[in-house]
């Protein structure tokens, strides 16, 4: 990396440092109070579960984002005023969704009517998601019951993770064409909070708020589990 | 979430330097070795490591299969089936430099940092063997999950391993201290 790189890539950089001291600051304890045996555990589900993962997801994500397209498209509509977004598998490659956004206003260097296509890759929601599901079945916890909730849990935090990246991918990749429109054209144009949160995403901090899911599924079991044996 | 709550009501000021000095040593190690890499020529590079690295791969995939016909050409795999080549980004350099970094960083002794690097590297050509191995076979035969293999699959795969790896060091570091592991 040269260092003209590492000037621009402080703001990352900086992030990354934050993310590893919470960790370390969290995780420290319980890492050096765990055994050879906790770690390989671990390492194993880990691995396992995302090979299984990523290999499902690879194959059936396509299958799965079929279903999701039209509430991608409602929560894109949503987001944004500028476009009407319209979405659908890409029939050639049914591994990709096909945006297709109408201008429904004159801003910048797009006119109205002006009609843009986006190809999205499922990869970028499935990859994650896959990595959740991993993280979620190999935490280490006390017992089975918990192992179960976790993985359990596995599901509404996947769907809480689409709501937060999926519709923000669409709009994203939109808005990032039209930058480069703007760009090419010298034309100044805002970047909308949802194009920054999407880039956020797109340059890593998918797998970060995946980390923070997993640690939020964490909370929940641990919490659920002190409940219990206050119950009984 | 007790660590946090902890972090709240009563801070531990030497715990909050150590998570925040560890990683900063770290980040600037990595980013210390990650720089000197760059700063390698392509040739040296293919020279002292790719090309012996790929002829490696050669020899564990003609083991697997000897009737591939796959020849090594400097750092490119070559076959009637497909070609690989070997660059920059796919020797699994940025996975051993965190690794390195990480163990470097870490209080320890000079002999145990010494054989946390030496497993590491270790690992890691073992690991990148396998790694451009598998993908050789996969685009031969199954060229479809070439792409998401390389891209998605065995990076997770790679730094899970390297996680492990320092896991395992500090464990056995941790238990030369207080006798646990």
């Amino acid at each position: 990396m040269a260092s003209a790189d590492i000037q621009s890539q402080i703001p990352r950089l900086a992030i990354v440092w934050l993310t590893l001291s919470v960790l370390v600051l969290v995780y420290r304890q319980p890492l050096l109070a765990s055994n050879k045996q906790t770690l390989a555990g671990f390492f194993a589900r880990l691995l396992s579960a995302w090979l299984l993962g990523a290999i499902l997801a690879i194959r059936y994500s396509g299958d799965a984002a079929s279903y999701m397209v039209d509430y991608l498209a409602l929560a894109a509509n949503a987001l944004q005023y500028d476009f009407h977004v319209a979405l659908r598998i890409y029939p050639a490659r049914p591994d990709f969704i096909h945006c297709v956004a109408t201008s429904l206003r004159d801003a910048a260097p797009v006119a109205v009517g002006t009609e843009l296509q986006v190809f999205i890759g499922t990869d970028r929601l499935a990859m994650p998601v896959a990595f959740l599901f991993a993280l979620l079945c190999a935490w280490p916890v006390p017992n089975v019951r918990a192992r179960i909730l976790l993985t359990l849990l596995s599901l509404p935090l996947t769907v809480f993770y689409l709501c937060l990246s999926g519709p923000f991918h669409v709009v994203g990749f939109l808005e990032n064409i039209v930058q480069i429109l703007a760009k090419l054209n010298h034309v100044e144009r805002p970047e909308p909070p949802y194009y920054i949160w999407q880039q956020f995403l797109d340059g890593g901090g998918c797998w970060l708020l995946v980390l923070a899911l997993a640690g939020c599924g964490k909370w929940i079991v641990s919490r659920n589990a002190v409940q219990l044996a206050a119950a009984r | 979430m007790k660590e946090f709550s902890r972090l709240f009501n009563s801070p531990n000021i030497r715990a909050i330097a150590v998570s925040l000095g560890f990683p900063f040593g770290f980040l600037v190690l990595y980013l210390a070795f990650d720089y000197g890499y760059g700063m390698l020529s392509d040739e040296s590079l293919g020279f002292f490591f790719h090309t012996p690295f790929t002829a490696a791969c050669v020899r564990l995939i003609k083991f697997i299969s000897p009737d591939e016909g796959v020849v090594a050409v400097q750092n490119t795999l070559l076959s009637s089936k497909g070609n690989l080549s070997i660059v920059r980004t796919c020797d699994g350099a940025d996975g051993f430099f965190m690794i390195c970094a990480a163990i470097a960083m870490f209080p320890s002794s000079l002999y145990k940092k010494t054989q946390g690097l030496l497993l590491a590297f270790a690992v890691t050509i073992l690991l990148n063997v396998c790694r451009i191995t598998g993908l050789y076979f996969l685009k031969a035969y199954l060229p479809d999950w070439f792409e998401p293999a390389h891209v998605d699959i065995a990076p997770m795969i790679m730094l899970s391993i390297n996680c492990a790896v320092f896991a395992f060091w500090l464990c056995s570091v941790k238990g030369a201290f207080n006798g646990k592991c």
